[in-house]
């Protein structure tokens, strides 16, 4: 290995992210390159000190107490079912009030259905009622409906009789214009 | 179903405790805006705690937590982009216009020494991270304060693994010179 291949990898190498075969090439190298061992001293001693001094930072008690609330809070209101849109946005409380549980869309459901097969039930009662309560018939009219279906069938069976069934008929001559109605005109 | 959520909450609490100190140093240092800390910090938590039934046990809770935080500041942060670019981003050369960061010489000023040396470590390092793109800035961070691997912070920030490595030592080298700078301008001063 190089002299600058190795600087280029002392970063990694002293952050141990190098694997194994690579961190022993670097080791042989720096042991017989005084130049590489003194920058690799060199930077390493600069690099405990940046990240000594970038670590440096205390703990705001004040700040890290509201924010436990905030998560106990958020924990026991998330106790009682609520609503919620991605898991992680905060809910409006309109919002909340008009968006039921599950149970709510389940009982309204059913409520639908039991209105629907209500109404089903009603109407079909109804008409049974309705035919029920009707006056029948008079014979005339009986006998006058089995006379046309004996024609119908005859019609269906006999072509002879058909073909005088369906014989064209007789058209009325034209009224003159005179006697056409035409009061709508003047409506 | 409210003990549940409770220990729900508890679970989450007691997995957050041992990091919160390094969470909010890394707030604070990722923000553009230091006002902005406390809500990247807030934000972060109650989405991570909002969508806790996701996690999973094997998985790093640190990284977990990095990476939502990295993503609200990197949010809050794109708020202020237009200001960033013009007044926060300098160049490394800019930082020797900058007032000195060195100890107080004023009677009264005096600090303990290991305060002293902390603040004024401080006060170099914010500089420093200005001069930092936001990238190079988040990985720095992520490495230094998060102890997160190569491939974690890959994961956190959407990038490749050569990338992380690019920034990594283009962050590493900026923040190099500058203590270089900084010990100078403090042995000048010692001199005169």
């Amino acid at each position: 290995m190089k002299c600058d291949e190795v600087q280029q990898l002392h970063g990694p190498y002293l952050d141990s992210e190098l694997d194994a075969k690579t961190t022993l090439e670097v080791q042989q190298h720096v042991a017989t390159c005084p130049e590489c061992a003194r920058v690799l001293t060199a930077q390493a001693k600069a690099d405990t000190r940046i990240m000594a001094g970038l670590k440096l930072g205390q703990r705001t008690p004040a700040l890290w107490e509201q924010v436990e609330q905030r998560v106990i809070a958020t924990a026991r209101s998330n106790a009682r079912p609520r609503c919620t849109t991605s898991g992680s946005q905060p809910i409006s409380w309109w919002r909340e009030l008009l968006w039921p549980s599950p149970w709510a869309w389940a009982g309204g459901a059913a409520a639908w259905a039991m209105i629907f097969l209500v109404n089903y039930s009603v109407s079909v009662s109804s008409e049974g009622a309705s035919l029920a309560r009707s006056p029948a018939p008079p014979p005339a009219a009986i006998e006058m409906a089995l006379a046309q279906r004996r024609i119908l069938m005859a019609s269906l069976f006999d072509p002879q009789s058909s073909a005088k069934a369906n014989a064209p008929r007789k058209t009325l001559p034209p009224r003159p214009r005179s006697e056409l109605k035409t009061d709508w005109l003047h409506a | 179903m409210r003990d549940t959520a409770t220990s729900h909450a508890d679970r989450f609490l007691a997995l957050l405790k041992p990091i919160e100190r390094d969470l909010e140093t890394y707030g604070r240092r990722l923000v553009w805006e230091p006002q902005d800390a406390p809500d990247a910090i807030q934000n972060a938590v109650m989405r991570a705690f909002a969508a806790f039934d996701r996690y999973h046990e094997d998985a790093s809770f640190r990284a977990w937590m990095f990476k939502i935080l990295t993503r609200e500041a990197f949010a809050l942060n794109r708020k202020h982009a237009r200001i960033a670019r013009h007044e926060f981003q300098l160049e490394p050369e800019e930082l020797a216009g900058l007032p000195f960061n060195g100890p107080p010489d004023k009677p009264g000023n005096e600090m303990r020494p290991s305060e002293e040396l902390n603040d004024t470590l401080d006060q170099n390092m914010v500089a420093g991270l200005k001069t930092l793109t936001e990238t190079e800035r988040a990985v720095l961070l992520l490495r230094a304060i998060g102890d997160l691997r190569y491939r974690e912070i890959a994961e956190s920030l959407d990038i490749p693994l050569g990338s992380v490595m690019g920034n990594l030592a283009r962050a590493r080298q900026k923040m190099r010179a500058l203590l270089a700078r900084a010990a100078r301008r403090i042995n000048v001063s010692k001199e005169t």
